[in-house]
């Protein structure tokens, strides 16, 4: 459908149901607004979220409330280090009455994939994974078998430094559109969680009000949203500061730049603008950009300023 | 550094060979052959040094041409200063210098010399030519000193000769305001350019076919400029008096007194010293020319003028026999003002006893001449009448005017007056002098040019050296020194219309010198063309010759009241200053790639400023519209307007409608201007 | 005061000091910085000298021959020294420079400064030098962006601040020099330099290839087993089934690569210098033999891992060890005139 042939009313219609989403997905994760609405966005900007938190902060919460309010099919894997490609592909299984081979399809094949703890896995069932979200399809025995779409993977992963886990290379890394951290919840927040109900009995009761055509409506009008000239200017300022400064040891990548973009106009389209303004490149930049910047290894060990930190609070919106 | 320092940069270098070329192009003319051949020598051992051929030449050559070269200069000019010998020995450093250079401070030098050649080169000639290719030989001069300057690795030599042009673009205006600001001061010391080289013009002596070899020549002998008040004498007016000749050996005439010698010579009055009041009842009206004379160089200190001429100008006198005269020979062009008053009685009161008998020596030769003046003599009632008798004897007598006559020998006079009959001025005048002198009438031989040709663009005569004349002055009793011009009897049309109209029938007007534009006065366009060129010419030489402190103070007290020093100084310093200033816009005007600044971007910046009044400023990394807001915030009486600019400059910054910008920024304008901090 | 204390060397010393603090106050160390009328300083060199001195004679020469042309040659001369002060001016005005990424290296190696140049307009024979780096030229004219890396002795472990850059320029004509100087605030790690000396055996875990854990992994194919209740269905060899008919379930090794981990207390017995080379040298040799590793510091380590990510943790913490985060530059400084002070007084 082309964004062309829609209504006027219906973009708004789309721009209301969007925003009903977000109201409904904030009725179960209790003042994460801002999370939340970096999670659509990068839904809405077509790539992978990356959550990266303690356990028990409401990662799988999240990620549920979206598949729900989106109505998406949805698996969730467990990743443990004894999980084998296989269990995260499918594999061929023998059919003993038919005497043949039947293509048992893994919890890959779903539209939405919450890869739980992706940082426990070795790092064969990671790039398994990896692999799909990048080529969108999988290759079983030698045959090639097309994901649905559409096919969103958010995927969990515990701080490095707990015991057992196996650290995402930086090259699949940057298949992530995003990486967000949840955080502990505010005070009333987390008065409202606890005095609440039980949050997983509201998970079952969440609509879906945001249906795939919707979604992907909202996909293309993000798409096209424009880019001024003094916009990409901030935005090349940014990426060129990132390739100099030497506190990075590597820059954003083209692909890291392309993100930005990407990501910066799929808020602005939750900010219901039709364009791109820098304080939305700005509220993307520490998700898109952080993971991405490998920073000088600080030897006591603590995280020193965030690279992204330094990155908004160098570069000049204007010059 | 990652690059030799000192080495030349192969760029650079090219473009010192060329401007080596160029410099010595004017000079090999003037130069022996021998100076041409060496330098021309070191200019192709430099190039193949520059192909990587040769070697550079070793220290034993480099001493060998160092003083093998300053030994031949001597030995030629048997000087080593002076500008012939100078610029030689000049010219030849340049070019050892040339090859023997290695590292970039002996190539500084040798731009240095070029400089230095080019301006030597002005010595000898001044003409807009020369100028306009030295100017050229300058470019690729600053060019290897831009090459030098440049990256070893830098080879694009015209790349380099552009930006040298451009350098050159920016210091002209510059130099002009130099040139007509700097304050003209007298030579600091005095300088005798003693010059011996040949130049075409009048001899000090006359013997059969001196003037007719001048004849021949088109060379420009000087210019005359009348004055606005001024009218132009008449073609049968303008005897250009330069020499006075009185003593005739039989052969050939010359200077009997040496009236030139300094003490001799009135510098300071003008010639009034000599000068009897007139007679009243003179037999011409007086008449008056004011005028400028610019003469090209003649090696010799005679200057011209219509009699009875005076002139102010510093260095010029006049001599007893009423000619004037410079304190030096005339090197270079020179430009004089004369008064002439025609028909002035001179010594009319008298003869001094030297002068009288000075005018009346001869030989004893020709005794037919002696005989046919006894006898026109005997019938004459005056010295008036027997002057008379003679020039209507020339008129009637079978004499004709011709740069052809034949050669003489023996008596001359009496062969010419009855034999050939053939001949030119200075055999007229000649003949006419023995026949004065023969009854005992002074008279005196005078050597210069008659008539000149009218510039119409200029409004200045152009006396050549085909010009060149003699003619007679008589002293007659009463009154003084009167001018006759026997030729004038024999051929009227020499002096009416020039030589050529005289020499019409024979065709010998310029007959060396076929290519001469002269010759063919004819064509109305190559005249057209001629006059054009030399009107050309003759502003170079006003302007650059002519601009003098005199002229400089007559050019500024137009504009101002009192011109002094401090005037000049004043002028120099603020004229130089605005240059600068317009050059410094100018480089970054036009180099500067950046656009004018976005108006928008102005206005947040003007906005900035006045939001830093109120103790606001934009932290790095803060959006327009953030920092516009977080204002609207600390300042509630204003918050609504601030929050309305906000958008306005998100809107005009970011939003897709580029096209209605226009509108939009004239809104967030009304609404800046509507804001009260 | 020392016997032969020359009071030359204690002005020099004083002027020393002077000018570097008004250099220190004008122009502060900075990121990045565009040249302009307040940083550029310009003089005439002696080649502008001679060529005053040369003009003059020229002058002097017109004007005592009376000769306009010669005279006009001369205030040509005068008028491109004068262009060629704003030139030489604008040869250096609107350049941007700021630091770009550096190299580290080490100890008794070279460090490599990056330093970015851009300009909007074409700059030429632009040197750029510093005390200890080797000088470089370089020209802006058709890539008006560029990086140029500055080398730089490393002579000692640490972050290497890049010293005083001077940015000189003679371009157009030579006559006239302008210059500037950057402090730029650009680091380069400099590691200690590695010394080969075997490890102490007692210290080193684990075997190359890593210990087998347990047949609870999932790397390695590991052989069959039959089937047990409870075995993953994706775990049995269909294929194996469907040749005999019987259930086999594929076993899997993991092999839990034991990190090895390098202690600082192998070396126990040197200096700290020592000991940083020493586990320099074996922190590179297990990244090239692509080893697990960790390294332990007192009060600092790198967790086991690999890869040029984890070698360049290690590198830096080797490199860091016992400095504060911040060198105090202004202290460094101090420390370096004062040293030049006692080297003064000693020569005295």
């Amino acid at each position: 459908m082309s964004l062309e042939k829609l209504e006027p009313q219906s973009v708004a219609d789309d721009q209301q149901l969007l925003h009903q989403a977000l109201a409904e997905i904030e009725t179960v994760v209790l003042g994460k607004s801002r999370q939340i609405r970096l999670a659509m966005a990068c839904l809405i900007g077509q790539g992978h979220l990356l959550i990266e938190d303690l356990p028990g902060m409401g990662k799988t919460t999240l990620a549920q409330a979206l598949a729900r309010v989106l109505g998406f099919e949805f698996n969730r894997i467990q990743f443990t280090s004894d999980l084998l490609p296989a269990d995260v592909v499918g594999a061929s299984i023998f059919n003993a009455k038919e005497h043949q081979f039947e293509f048992q399809p893994g919890p890959v094949f779903t539209q939405l994939l919450l890869a739980d703890e992706i940082n426990r896995a070795t790092p064969k069932a990671q790039s398994a994974l990896l692999e799909a979200m990048e080529e969108r399809q999988v290759t079983v025995d030698g045959q090639s078998r097309e994901l649905p779409e559409p096919f969103f993977v958010i995927a969990t992963q515990n701080p490095q430094h707990q015991l057992g886990t196996f650290a995402l290379p930086e090259s699949q890394l940057d298949r992530f559109l995003m990486r967000i951290e949840l955080g502990y919840p505010d005070r009333t927040a987390e008065r409202a969680l606890l005095s609440g109900r039980n949050p997983r009995r509201r998970l079952e009761q969440l609509r879906c009000c945001l249906p795939l055509p919707r979604l992907q409506r909202l996909q293309q009008q993000a798409e096209s949203l424009h880019l001024s000239d003094p916009l990409l200017d901030y935005i090349q300022r940014l990426v060129e500061f990132s390739r100099c400064s030497d506190d990075c040891d590597y820059g954003l990548s083209p692909r890291g730049a392309l993100a930005l973009v990407q990501a910066a106009k799929a808020w602005a389209l939750i900010e219901q603008r039709d364009y791109v303004v820098p304080e939305d490149v700005q509220a993307v930049l520490p998700s898109v950009a952080e993971h991405r910047l490998r920073g000088d290894y600080d030897c006591t060990g603590h995280k020193g300023v965030s690279l992204t930190r330094l990155l908004l609070d160098s570069v000049e919106v204007l010059e | 550094m990652n690059e030799p320092d000192y080495q030349i940069p192969r760029n650079g270098l090219a473009w010192l060979l060329a401007a080596m070329f160029g410099a010595l192009l004017p000079h090999m003319l003037r130069l022996p052959v021998w100076v041409t051949l060496i330098c021309l020598l070191c200019g192709v051992w430099k190039l193949m040094v520059y192909r990587g051929r040769w070697h550079g030449p070793n220290r034993p050559i480099r001493a060998l041409l160092v003083f093998g070269g300053g030994a031949a200069v001597f030995a030629h000019y048997g000087t080593l200063a002076g500008p012939d010998a100078g610029s030689a020995l000049l010219i030849l450093g340049f070019c050892f210098k040339l090859i023997e250079s290695r590292t970039r401070r002996d190539a500084f030098i040798v731009v240095i010399l070029g400089y230095f050649v080019v301006a030597v080169s002005f010595f000898f000639d001044q003409s807009i030519l020369l100028t306009l290719y030295l100017a050229l030989v300058c470019v690729m001069v600053t060019a290897a000193l831009l090459g030098l300057n440049q990256s070893v690795l830098h080879t694009r030599p015209r790349r380099t000769l552009r930006i040298s042009l451009r350098i050159m673009g920016y210091s002209l205006p510059m130099m002009l305001v130099l040139f007509v600001l700097v304050p003209r001061i007298g030579p600091i010391w005095s300088l005798d350019l003693g010059q011996n080289r040949a130049k075409t013009g009048l001899s000090e002596t006359i013997s059969a076919g001196d003037i007719a070899q001048l004849s021949q020549s088109s060379e420009l002998a000087f210019r005359v400029e009348f004055d606005p008040g001024s009218k132009v004498p008449p073609a049968s007016e303008r005897y250009w008096r330069a020499l006075v000749l009185d003593n005739y050996d039989g052969h050939r005439w010359t200077r009997g007194l040496d009236l030139d010698q300094r003490e001799q010579v009135d510098w300071q009055n003008n010639g009034n010293r000599w000068l009897t009041p007139p007679l009243s009842g003179s037999p011409t009206p007086l008449s008056r020319y004011d005028y400028q004379v610019m003469m090209e160089p003649t090696d010799q200190p005679w200057l011209f003028g219509l009699a009875w001429a005076r002139s102010d100008t510093r260095g010029v006198g006049a001599t007893r026999d009423f000619r004037l005269l410079l304190d030096k020979p005339v090197a270079r062009p020179f430009r004089y003002r004369v008064s002439s008053t025609i028909g002035y009685t001179l010594d009319a009161a008298g003869l001094p006893a030297w002068l009288h008998r000075a005018n009346l020596q001869l030989p004893d030769t020709d005794p037919l001449t002696r005989d046919l003046a006894q006898r026109l003599r005997r019938d004459s009632s005056s010295a008036a009448d027997y002057v008379h008798r003679v020039l209507r004897y020339f008129n009637q007598q079978d004499f004709s005017y011709t740069l052809r006559p034949p050669l003489l020998s023996g008596d001359r006079v009496d062969q010419f007056l009855f034999e050939s009959r053939r001949g030119f001025c200075s055999h007229y005048a000649g003949a006419f002098v023995f026949l004065m002198r023969a009854v005992g009438l002074p008279a005196r031989i005078v050597a210069g040019y008659q008539g000149g040709e009218l510039n119409p663009l200029g409004g200045y005569l152009l006396v050549h050296q085909f010009d060149a004349h003699a003619w007679v002055e008589v002293w007659l009793p009463q009154q003084g020194w009167v001018r006759f011009d026997p030729t004038a009897w024999v051929s009227p049309e020499r002096v009416e219309q020039g030589l050529e109209q005289a020499m019409a029938q024979e065709g010998s007007f310029l007959e060396d010198s076929p290519l001469s534009p002269l010759r063919y006065r004819g064509s109305a366009w190559i005249t057209q063309l001629r006059l054009s060129w030399d009107y050309l010419n003759y502003g170079w030489y006003r302007v650059m010759l002519g601009y003098d402190a005199k002229a400089q103070r007559e050019l500024l007290s137009r504009l101002f009241d009192r011109v002094d020093l401090k005037l000049l100084a004043t002028l120099l310093l603020s004229t130089i200053a605005a240059l600068l200033l317009g050059l410094s816009w100018w480089i970054f005007r036009q180099s500067g790639l950046r656009s004018r600044p976005d108006p928008l971007l102005k206005l947040y910046r003007k906005l900035c400023r006045r939001l830093a009044r109120k103790g606001l400023q934009p932290e790095v990394g803060e959006a327009p519209a953030s920092f516009v807001r977080r204002a609207a915030e600390s300042l509630p009486d204003q918050a609504v307007a601030l929050q309305r600019i906000a958008r306005q400059f998100e809107l005009c910054l970011y939003a897709p409608s580029a096209n209605e910008r226009d509108p939009q920024l004239q809104r967030l304008r009304v609404q800046l201007r509507r804001l009260a901090l | 005061m020392p016997a032969g204390f020359s009071p030359l060397a204690g002005l020099r010393r004083r002027w020393r000091h002077w000018s570097d603090a008004w250099l220190r106050k004008r122009l502060p160390r900075t990121r990045a910085t565009t040249l302009n009328q307040r940083r550029i300083f310009i003089l005439p060199t002696l080649h502008g000298l001679y060529f005053l001195v040369m003009t003059l004679a020229l002058f002097i020469g017109g004007i005592n021959y009376g000769n306009g042309l010669i005279l006009l040659v001369a205030l040509f001369l005068v008028s491109l020294f004068m262009s060629s002060i704003l030139l030489t001016y604008a040869n250096l005005a609107g350049l941007r420079l700021s630091r770009g990424s550096n190299q580290p290296g080490f100890v008794g190696q070279q460090v490599a400064f990056g330093l970015l140049l851009e300009s909007e307009r074409e700059h030429e024979s632009i040197a750029i030098g510093a005390p200890g780096v080797a000088g470089v030229k370089l020209d802006l004219i058709e890539q008006r962006r560029q990086q140029q890396p500055l080398l730089l002795d490393a002579k000692q472990r640490g972050r290497l601040q890049l010293p005083r850059l001077k940015i000189e320029s003679r371009y157009p004509l030579g006559l006239l020099r302008a210059w500037s100087w950057l402090e730029l605030d650009s680091r380069a790690l400099v590691y200690p330099k590695p010394i080969a000396e075997p490890y102490p055996q007692r210290l080193e875990s684990g075997s190359g290839r890593g210990q087998r854990l347990s047949h609870e992994g999932s790397d390695d194919f590991d052989g069959l087993r039959p089937y047990q209740g409870g075995d993953n269905p994706r775990q049995i060899a269909w294929k194996n089934y469907a040749r005999d008919g019987r259930l086999h379930s594929k076993r899997f090794a993991g092999y839990q690569q034991q990190a090895r981990w390098l202690e600082w207390e192998a070396y126990s017995g040197m200096g700290v210098e020592a000991r940083l080379s020493r586990l320099c040298h074996w922190v590179i040799q297990y990244h090239q033999q692509g080893l697990r590793f960790g390294l332990r510091l007192p009060g600092a380590e790198v967790a086991p891992g690999q890869g040029d990510l984890h070698l360049q943790r290690c590198l830096s913490l080797l490199a860091l060890y016992g400095l504060s985060p911040e060198p105090a530059t202004a202290l460094a400084e101090d420390s370096v005139a004062d040293l030049s002070a006692v080297a003064a007084e000693g020569r005295g």
